[in-house]
């Protein structure tokens, strides 16, 4: 709503910092859009019924007092299911508390150049680090399960049946592969050798 | 990219979920503790009879009606008009123009933004390593910003990536005479797990 703050004083850094800041994080638009068409449904329920009693004709859903008094002095089996359904609507309350609070973080990583603002998805990095660890380690592509965090990422690697895989080499491939794509905050990979080897892999 | 209100965001999922967690807690409480249920009986009770007294004390003249009804219809009216504002300002933010430069006595330049998006995608449109290939432009902070989005092929190096951008974004600055900022975006998803690896390769030295 709000132009963001209009200082075209901001130095191309602080842009790129503001830029790469909201493209790895969410934007919760879809959550915030589904939201308040819930609440225009409720409001639009709720406007009718009130104009219709308004008017002295017959409600469509539930007369607007009728409703007041109901919930002033609840029933006994209206009170039996408002147990499960209080602990229903306090639970979906709870998680929008969170998905506003929590960071919302992408899976994606920024980085700057001299002259780009960056993003990369999570997905790539991990698919770049795996054809790495793989050529170093001498193994099939399908050898190598990569899982990208936001500070480390897990290299699962399958070594073929009688040969020995030289973890340092392999450690250091992906350590450099990481440092050329440099993304920020940076990336410390962990190699996890399965004991048993794949025949053909 | 877009202008979209974070913090607007944030704050109506907030204040939705603040009152979802009350009134779902208080309605499990008033349905299962019996003192909670005497206090909100009495307190109910209390509250229509004060409006109720509140309400016939200035009735809307013709009808006899409470005004209160017709102020429930207006502030749902409301609520519905700034909802629908806020829903539909999401996600703005793009622009069709790239440079506007003020008026001097030579003239004023004007570059629309599908000139260097056009310009930028027909340059790297020979990478093999690209399964996808979109340009657009936003407003941010008072000027245009060109975004990239690639969606890579599984396996390729991001680094190769933004070194054949960068070199195709300084062709574009060297075109224009002036460098626009520029974002680029380095996806996978579907298409690039669908198309696979290269399997051969052009080796680079």
């Amino acid at each position: 709503m709000k132009t963001a703050p209009a200082t075209p004083a901001m130095t191309p850094a602080a842009r790129d910092r503001r830029v790469l800041r909201r493209e790895t994080h969410s934007s919760r638009s879809g959550l915030a859009i589904t939201v308040a068409l819930l609440i225009i449904v409720v409001c639009l329920i709720v406007g009718t019924e009130m104009v219709l009693q308004l008017l002295g004709r017959a409600p469509l859903l539930f007369s607007p007092t009728d409703a007041a008094r109901t919930a002033a002095a609840p029933a006994s089996d209206l009170r039996r299911v408002m147990v499960p359904l209080g602990i229903g609507v306090a639970l979906v309350g709870l998680l929008l508390l969170l998905a506003a609070v929590l960071p919302g973080r992408r899976t994606r990583h920024g980085l700057s150049t001299d002259r780009l603002a960056v993003v990369v998805d999570d997905e790539v990095i991990a698919s770049a680090l795996a054809r790495s660890a793989a050529i170093a380690a001498g193994v099939a592509p399908d050898a190598v399960r990569v899982t990208v965090g936001r500070r480390s990422a897990q290299v699962r690697l399958t070594p073929t049946s009688g040969i020995r895989v030289d973890e340092a080499r392999v450690t250091e491939a992906a350590v450099s592969a990481l440092e050329r794509v440099g993304p920020r905050p940076s990336i410390r990979p962990r190699l996890l050798v399965a004991p048993t080897g794949r025949v053909g892999s | 990219m877009t202008t979209t209100n974070r913090a607007l965001n944030r704050l109506l999922l907030a204040f939705s979920g603040l009152l979802l967690l009350l009134a779902g807690s208080s309605a499990t409480l008033v349905a299962s503790v019996p003192a909670a249920l005497q206090l909100w009986r009495s307190g109910a009770a209390f509250a229509i009879v004060e409006t109720e007294t509140l309400l016939s004390a200035i009735p809307v003249a013709a009808t006899g009606d409470s005004w209160a009804g017709v102020a429930v219809v207006a502030l749902m009216a409301a609520l519905i008009g700034a909802l629908v504002a806020f829903t539909v300002r999401q996600g703005r933010g793009r622009t069709r123009t790239l440079v506007n430069t003020p008026q001097t006595d030579q003239g004023r330049t004007r570059i629309d933004a599908a000139f260097a998006e056009q310009a930028l995608e027909q340059s790297l449109a020979g990478q093999s390593d690209f399964l996808g290939l979109h340009t657009s432009t936003y407003r941010v902070n008072g000027a245009s910003m060109l975004k990239v989005s690639v969606v890579a092929r599984r396996g390729t190096a991001p680094r190769d990536v933004i070194d054949a951008v960068h070199q195709s974004v300084r062709g574009l600055d060297r075109v224009l005479g002036t460098e626009i900022p520029v974002l680029l975006h380095i996806g996978g998803g579907f298409r690039s797990r669908l198309a696979g690896p290269t399997h051969i390769r052009r080796t680079t030295a």
